[in-house]
């Protein structure tokens, strides 16, 4: 095999621009491949990121039928927000840190007008160490419940519906569990963009926990345990530990199930992934095939040659894959390498990537991980060799004298 | 006395040999019946007009073209039946092959090109050894200065010269050359003939030959004329009568 591996390296040197255009398109291919793969695992990152880290947290514990019911009453399935019950959550495997909510619907007044408003119901310290990157939005004031224990936080827009400014003092009006209207006052701490397309991502509020139980007369109690796991990669082994120890009474969820459309984007953004790549890899398996289809009708007499001094045919199938694998291994190794060069920049310095339906740009760390690489690499060079095996066996059943008789 | 009988052996047996082949719609009928018999250590010459079927016989001595009828002997064996690789065995260890165009393996520099067939067999020879031979016979022929050349870097006769030492690296017991000298000026044709007669006379090689070169003609020991098809005059080797010394 040695002096056929020679042979075939030697001729991709000689044969230099035939060479040069099939190991360019697969390095084209497996740039692409590799850039593409890379920013869009540093996007769906980002996101998964910007929902667990920033919204959902890893797990969440709900009263059974919670979830189901999210959209109407769902003030009567609480849970509680007590040391006992927040430790015997955290004592689960990989458990990281655990912060109680309460999510409701109400209403928020100033200067004579009144605005519906989704009310989110956090314990700041707490819902820090969960969802470290909630507050990262906010760009104008204080955080929730740090500059006053009943400071609140309040998208641009909502502020300007009610004509109010940091600082002010707002009423915040719900039903309570037993559908009694309350109110509560509490002081504007800061403000956040309005994020996404909807009017409901518009009119969004974070207040402290403590002045919405006491408006919603539910002290010691909350809606749903946000939970942070240690690796997301465990957040199974942490929701089938809850569901043993918390028993029936409790529904626990993981991001999954909680933001089911994080999977489906996913999966969707990978499959145009999958279909551009595999397009731009085809191509360049085509040119392989050109490039030894061509090698293989001007080598016609060369390979007459060979097989007059007792070459036999899987010899010459043999030298011809080789050659394509070579082009193939070395397109794959050189795409691969500048992707990953310029992967691993990007990964240093990151993206900041605004979308339509965001007015804060996102951070974008691209990545690529050894799994990606290996497969890629196997796949151009396999798929290089299969590409040339038409070629090769063409050369492979060359007759002799024909071959010999061949023009050079 | 027994190097004499194994001379007198004949090596190859051609009987009844038919070759005929499609040319667009035309069928063409190379060879018609040939019988032809070839002994080791001969140096035959066979001639005929372009067309004659020349390059067809040797090509079917060769084991590079099947005959459409009749049968054909090599050191014995009938060669008829055997496949694809059984046949590119049998071309690696017991033919020799030289070109009109030389043929060699391009990316390959001399000593490649000569231990090539060596390489591509199934059981190899230790590559000291193997070494040691390629250069015995490249220093045979002449090439011990050009050993790290490629064709490209060489002339016409230093090119037959490695195609020469190719077709001997293996033993073979027959080299087949068509028009060996085709594509070389006077002097080089007049080297290469030299050549190939010292190798017959020294070791004993048999060689077959097709040209037009009638200094080739003027050095066989055996001139086999074909035309149409057909082998006109097969002369046994006067040699045979009076062996050649080696």
């Amino acid at each position: 095999m040695l002096p056929l591996i020679r042979i075939a390296l030697r001729n991709v040197v000689r044969y230099r621009r035939r060479s040069l255009i099939a190991l360019s398109a697969v390095f084209l291919a497996l740039f692409v491949m590799v850039c593409v793969r890379g920013f869009l695992n540093g996007v769906q990152s980002a996101i998964r990121e910007g929902v667990i880290d920033g919204q959902t947290g890893a797990v969440q514990v709900h009263r059974k039928g919670f979830l189901a019911a999210m959209q109407g009453a769902s003030l009567e399935l609480d849970v509680p927000a007590d040391d006992a019950f927040l430790s015997r959550i955290a004592r689960a495997p990989h458990v990281t840190a655990v912060a109680p909510r309460i999510l409701f619907g109400g209403m928020v007044n100033a200067n004579d007008r009144t605005v519906f408003s989704l009310m989110s119901a956090l314990d700041p310290v707490r819902e820090a160490k969960v969802c470290p990157r909630r507050f990262d939005h906010v760009d104008q004031g204080a955080l929730v419940g740090k500059s006053a224990p009943d400071g609140s936080d309040l998208t641009g827009a909502l502020l300007r519906r009610i004509g109010a400014r940091i600082g002010d003092r707002v009423a915040v009006l719900s039903n309570d569990r037993d559908g009694v209207l309350n109110a509560v006052e509490v002081g504007v701490a800061g403000s956040f963009p309005e994020a996404g397309l909807f009017a409901a991502d518009k009119k969004v509020m974070m207040l402290p926990l403590g002045p919405s139980q006491e408006l919603l007369r539910m002290p010691g109690r909350a809606t749903e345990i946000a939970v942070a796991v240690d690796d997301l990669a465990n957040v199974g082994a942490t929701v089938a530990a809850l569901r043993a120890s918390l028993g029936d009474e409790y529904e626990v969820s993981s991001w999954h199930d909680v933001a089911p459309f994080l999977d489906d984007l996913i999966s969707t953004q990978d499959a145009v992934l999958g279909m551009i790549v595999n397009t731009f890899l085809f191509m360049a398996l085509l040119g392989i095939a050109n490039t030894m289809l061509m090698s293989v009708r001007e080598r016609t007499r060369e390979i007459g040659t060979m097989m007059a001094v007792g070459v036999r045919r899987r010899q010459i199938l043999a030298l011809f894959l080789v050659e394509a694998a070579i082009l193939g291994l070395a397109g794959g190794a050189l795409g691969l390498g500048a992707g990953g060069a310029l992967i691993h920049h990007w990964a240093g310095t990151g993206l900041h990537i605004k979308t339509p339906a965001s007015s804060v740009p996102f951070l974008v760390h691209p990545f690529i991980t050894p799994a990606f690489i290996a497969r890629v690499f196997i796949v151009s060079t396999v798929g290089a060799t299969l590409a040339a095996l038409y070629p090769a066996l063409r050369a492979s059943r060359l007759r002799p004298v024909e071959a010999l008789n061949t023009a050079a | 006395m027994a190097a004499r009988e194994a001379r007198n052996e004949v090596f190859v047996e051609l009987r009844g040999i038919t070759k005929d082949y499609q040319l667009g719609r035309t069928q063409v009928v190379a060879l018609r019946g040939v019988d032809l018999s070839v002994r080791r250590g001969e140096f035959t010459v066979v001639m005929g007009p372009s067309g004659s079927g020349k390059s067809t016989l040797l090509n079917i001595i060769g084991c590079l073209d099947r005959p459409t009828a009749g049968s054909y002997h090599l050191d014995g064996i009938p060669v008829g039946g055997h496949d694809f690789d059984k046949l590119a065995s049998v071309r690696n260890e017991k033919i020799g092959f030289i070109f009109q165009s030389f043929n060699l393996i391009p990316v390959l520099d001399v000593v490649e090109n000569i231990e090539f067939p060596c390489l591509m067999r199934k059981r190899r020879e230790p590559a000291a050894s193997l070494r040691a031979r390629v250069l015995e016979v490249a220093a045979d022929v002449g090439l011990t200065p050009y050993l790290k050349h490629r064709p490209d870097e060489l002339s016409g006769g230093q090119r037959q010269r490695v195609a020469i030492a190719r077709a001997l690296i293996t033993r073979p017991e027959l080299v087949l050359a068509d028009e060996p000298t085709a594509n070389l000026d006077s002097a080089t044709s007049e080297q290469i003939i030299e050549l190939m007669l010292k190798l017959n006379q020294e070791k004993g090689v048999t060689f077959l030959f097709s040209t037009h070169d009638p200094r080739v003609m003027h050095h066989a020991r055996r001139v086999v004329h074909i035309a149409d098809g057909r082998i006109v005059e097969a002369p046994a080797e006067e040699a045979l009568a009076a062996p050649a010394s080696g």
